[in-house]
């Protein structure tokens, strides 16, 4: 099973106050973890799934809670050497696709696709892209590694 | 369209649809669009029209596409009619060497049919024995082939009355409300900053 990503606006009880903040849950499903929740309100985020005890719902920022789950045994921190088969995104990409999920995920539903790992296996002679390298494979456990 | 032209690390697709968490207990009632988010030079306006209207820079734009999620259906196997006609005839015709011998009230006909068919189907069963042998003696096995999976078309034409955009925003704005689009104009920066921060920490879209 690969890793699925959903980002939606909040619809549990949990969201309190969004209205003045914003409320969104990010959902992200791995190999090793059926669903990892988080709730992003305002600066803050809260872990609601799995409840970890010491973690849940304690409101810390995303680098903190994220160092925190990996000192609990789930690294979703991946790097690039984490990618084994598959391509990763080049950086600008990167960067472009979160600052815009980020603007409209308030008032959007958005879901990982399963087109999004498909490798362009042909190329044109005068692209610019690289073929793609398959990198070593990870030997962390818990971490978004895919086949 | 290009069929076989798909994603690589400049080009990412995606779902997205307008939440309904505000309307009606986020059911799912609404589809889900495919958004595609890429580089300019790997756009399909670029491939059919190089060098005219090119971004500067690393130039990208959204836009939302007309394919789905869903699995395409894998064509139906071939059938090789030839082959059948020819078995068809082989089990038709005794039956038919036998009517025409009854009808014709000679006895003989289907006795002089018989053994020629029969000699047929030793013949055949000598040449599939044969081609065995010669399978087994070269270490190839009918089992050991891989089925040739056909590769899916990725349909990157943007959907009726849709354009690519600089911005995923405006790339929405023509198929949401504008309700919708009003939270996304007052979504705040810090709200904005922290789920930007949380993505780029965990990478999904390179990793997913």
């Amino acid at each position: 099973m690969a890793p699925a990503l959903e980002v939606k606006a909040a619809d549990s009880p949990l969201d309190i106050d969004e209205n003045e903040e914003g409320c969104v849950h990010f959902t992200l499903s791995t190999p090793r973890v059926e669903q990892i929740k988080i709730q992003v309100r305002g600066a803050v985020c809260q872990l609601i799934d799995p409840p970890i005890e010491g973690l849940h719902l304690k409101p810390l920022s995303p680098g903190e809670l994220l160092f925190a789950l990996r000192g609990a045994g789930l690294n979703l921190m991946p790097l690039d050497a984490d990618a084994v088969g598959y391509d990763v995104k080049s950086s600008a990409l990167e960067a472009k696709v979160y600052r815009d999920i980020a603007l409209v995920a308030s008032a959007f539903d958005l879901k990982s696709s399963r087109w999004n790992a498909k490798v362009n296996i042909v190329k044109r002679s005068n692209s610019t892209t690289q073929v793609h390298s398959f990198c070593k494979r990870l030997t962390t456990p818990c971490t978004l590694s895919i086949s | 369209m290009h069929p076989f032209y798909q994603l690589n690390e400049d080009r990412s697709a995606f779902q997205v649809r307008e939440t309904s968490v505000y309307t009606g207990g986020n059911a799912e009632t609404l589809d889900y669009f495919m958004a595609l988010v890429e580089a300019d030079t790997e756009s399909l306006s670029h491939r059919l029209a190089p060098g005219t209207g090119q971004l500067s820079g690393p130039g990208m734009k959204c836009a939302l596409i007309q394919q789905s999620e869903e699995y395409t259906p894998p064509p139906p196997p071939e059938e090789s009619p030839p082959a059948a006609d020819e078995e068809k005839v082989e089990e038709v015709a005794p039956e038919a060497a036998a009517e025409a011998a009854k009808t014709d009230g000679e006895e003989d006909a289907g006795d002089a049919a018989q053994p020629e068919v029969d000699e047929a189907k030793d013949e055949a069963d000598k040449q599939d024995a044969s081609e065995e042998v010669d399978a087994k003696a070269s270490g190839k096995s009918s089992e050991v082939k891989a089925p040739v999976v056909p590769q899916e078309p990725f349909n990157e034409e943007c959907i009726s009355g849709n354009v690519s955009h600089v911005y995923l925003s405006n790339s929405l704005r023509a198929a949401s409300s504008v309700e919708a689009m009003e939270r996304v104009d007052r979504t705040p920066l810090k709200l904005v900053k922290t789920v930007e921060q949380l993505l780029g920490l965990v990478r999904p879209i390179s990793f997913s």
